[in-house]
């Protein structure tokens, strides 16, 4: 009797399990196809694409998909994989992440939709996923969208810049895949689990500031939840004092913790060490002329232009790492502004 | 009874299908956790004027020889502008500066080299390159965003002996993103390091072609061999053939020696027939034949005399940079 029970759990175990390993895109496409539609808007001149990819996030017909020059346009015409058309407003849009909200116009009815989760996707590096989009507007009429395969290459800080302000930046992790999503119209598509589950939305075109390559990514989950989530809100007038960052000048520098940087020629100057005040926390040190900075508080510098930025958020700082080369060795070099007793 | 034993058998087949499918979920993890000793973050720190539009570089690279403190990378970032610096974060989380060593422009490799040495790092297995077949599963590794976070791309082997034999292709998506990273087999072994070659060996070439297909990997054999030659600081260049030989398509006109007069014991008219134990009927053979080797290499020469009968003789082979040896 054990014996036939054991074999019963197993047996069905081994069947729930296999079902779960076994399913491919022919099973989850009926699922996931719907919950994806063709966004077709303004553009189609000079090199401009007229068209992206968005995704139901709600029964009521709001759709996610990337804010671009396809929405500068009073409506945009949602096109679902059956071929139903659907016209669609822009709601509101988010400079950061480069998303916009949209609501669908739905005759009746509600929308099969993905629901945002808000944690970070418990995906792995080397699962299998599946792309879904209208990379190139392969898809045009009542068809279903192209569907590419691969696995999470891992996670990655994606540094995120605002395309109005520069000066607004946050580094995010996202999720990179191992198949080629920066391709047209792909902005907006899915990236789901070999199980249908959206793991990320295919973010806009953009090259990594690590590798100078184009970043095969998706925007997680959670950071669509969070955006979402504020764009729901009703918007926040920044204050002055948030943009307001104050760069240390030379002089600033030099009095406080003792050593001039190189004049900044250009963006790109490297953090050298072009002198050191005399009985100077720096000299204290062991800092030295011609030093070449490398790391400030843990923080990989490579441009002068970058020594200032992180002096910057250490300006409070009673104690400042650095790490400089000095004839091809790395040196620790602690400045410290409290006074030996 | 019968009726028993089959189900009892497709329950064993089941089980045997479930196990083989989970495991192919988890094999390019457990094959990275097996290279992840191995593997370092290196960052160059750029002068104004490289050619990059970035001021630092972040590249993965492979430890060759824990007890020297050998690093193993791609030419990506180092060529042709050296850095002003280089550091090194190894998986144990120790920083320290690296010296370039050596470049192996042929096979675009650069051995850099640490005072540190690190920890002895056993596990790591380099594949022999003559057991690596076509449609073999491949994973490429690299780490330029988090060392202990390496990225993954999984593909497959498309062609052994690519280039004149000094390197495999890859399907895998190879890019800045892994360059100096190893291509590892399904087990974890060491199949090669990724690097931008292409066939014009030309850097831009390279980079554009990161998605399209199209990666390479240079096997052990390949540079292992030549570490101690980079160690003492001598680049390595890939073989040109110091001859001139009679106009035609390259395909089918015989690499018959038109000038000069005399290099090496060949002369004009003289036919090349093989060169490195391989026969050769064209002058497409020869230079694919040619490929494998390095500028300074020695290499038998089958010759048909011009005045007829066969000989064999070595002839040692220069780069474009260097004047023929008899000069």
């Amino acid at each position: 009797m054990w014996c036939r029970a054991t074999m019963l759990l197993v047996v069905c175990g081994l069947l729930a399990s296999f079902a779960q390993a076994q399913t491919n895109w022919r099973e989850i496409s009926p699922d996931v196809g719907p919950r994806i539609v063709k966004v077709y808007g303004a553009g189609g001149g000079g090199g401009l694409e007229n068209y992206q990819t968005g995704f139901f996030i709600s029964a009521e017909g709001r759709v996610l998909t990337v804010n671009s020059p396809v929405l500068d346009t009073d409506e945009v015409t949602l096109v679902t994989e059956e071929g139903n058309r659907l016209t669609a407003r822009v709601v509101r849009t988010d400079p950061l992440l480069g998303l916009a909200l949209l609501q669908a116009e739905l005759s009746g009815g509600i929308a099969p939709h993905f629901e945002l989760k808000s944690e970070f996707s418990p995906a792995q590096p080397g699962d299998d996923v599946f792309a879904v989009s209208n990379l190139f507007n392969v898809a045009t009429g009542p068809e279903a969208l192209s569907v590419q395969r691969g696995v999470l290459a891992g996670k990655a800080p994606l540094e995120l810049v605002s395309p109005f302000d520069p000066t607004v930046k946050r580094e995010q992790a996202v999720l990179l895949v191992d198949v080629v999503t920066s391709n047209p119209g792909a902005a907006g598509g899915v990236i789901v689990s070999s199980r249908g589950e959206l793991l990320g939305m295919i973010g806009p075109e953009r090259r990594s500031r690590v590798t100078g390559a184009w970043h095969n990514y998706a925007l997680p989950t959670n950071l669509l939840a969070d955006a979402v989530t504020r764009l729901e809100q009703p918007p926040v007038i920044p204050t002055s004092e948030d943009s307001a960052a104050q760069r240390p000048d030379a002089a600033q520098l030099a009095r406080r913790w003792g050593f001039w940087l190189a004049p900044e020629i250009s963006s790109r100057t490297p953090a050298y060490i072009d002198d050191v005040v005399p009985g100077s926390a720096a000299e204290l040190a062991g800092l030295q002329p011609d030093d070449l900075v490398v790391f400030v508080a843990e923080t990989s510098t490579a441009s002068v232009a970058e020594a200032l930025a992180v002096l910057t958020s250490q300006r409070e700082a009673e104690q400042m790492a650095l790490l400089v080369e000095r004839n091809g060795e790395l040196v620790r070099i602690t400045l410290n502004l409290t006074k030996p007793e | 009874m019968l009726l028993n034993i089959r189900v009892l058998r497709s329950i064993a087949l089941l089980a045997v299908a479930v196990t083989r499918l989970f495991a192919a979920e988890n094999v390019a993890r457990e094959a990275v956790e097996r290279v992840r000793p191995v593997l370092v973050q290196l960052r160059y720190v750029a002068s104004e004027q490289q050619a990059l539009a970035k001021s630092t570089v972040v590249a993965t690279g492979v430890i060759v020889q824990p007890e020297q403190g050998l690093i193993l990378t791609s030419t990506y970032g180092l060529v042709p502008d050296p850095p002003l610096a280089i550091t090194v974060l190894d998986a144990t989380g120790q920083t320290q500066a690296a010296k370039l060593l050596g470049v192996d422009h042929h096979r675009q490799l650069v051995l850099l080299s640490c005072a540190t040495p690190f920890p002895p790092t056993a596990g790591v297995s380099f594949a022999n390159a003559r057991e690596v077949r076509p449609g073999q599963a491949t994973i490429a590794v690299g780490c330029v965003f988090e060392l202990d976070q390496p990225t993954i791309s999984t593909g497959i082997v498309s062609a052994v002996n690519r280039l004149g034999g000094i390197a495999m292709q890859t399907d895998a998506a190879v890019s800045p993103t892994n360059y100096g990273g190893p291509l590892l087999g399904s087990r974890g072994e060491v199949l090669g390091i990724l690097t931008p070659l292409s066939p014009e060996n030309d850097m831009r070439a390279a980079v554009e072609w990161y998605d399209s297909g199209i990666g390479f990997a240079v096997p052990a054999e390949q540079f292992l061999p030549r570490i101690s030659q980079l160690q003492a600081g001598k680049n390595i260049h890939a073989a040109q053939w110091p001859l001139k030989m009679a106009k035609g398509s390259p395909l089918s006109t015989p690499a018959v020696i038109t000038e000069p007069a005399e290099l090496q014991g060949l002369g004009i008219g003289d036919e090349i027939i093989g060169i490195g134990g391989r026969r050769v009927s064209s002058q497409w053979q020869l230079h694919a034949a040619l490929g494998a080797y390095d500028a300074g290499q020695s290499v038998p020469i089958a010759v048909r005399r011009k005045t007829g009968g066969e000989e064999s003789l070595m002839l040692e082979l220069t780069d474009a940079e260097t004047k023929p040896a008899t000069e």
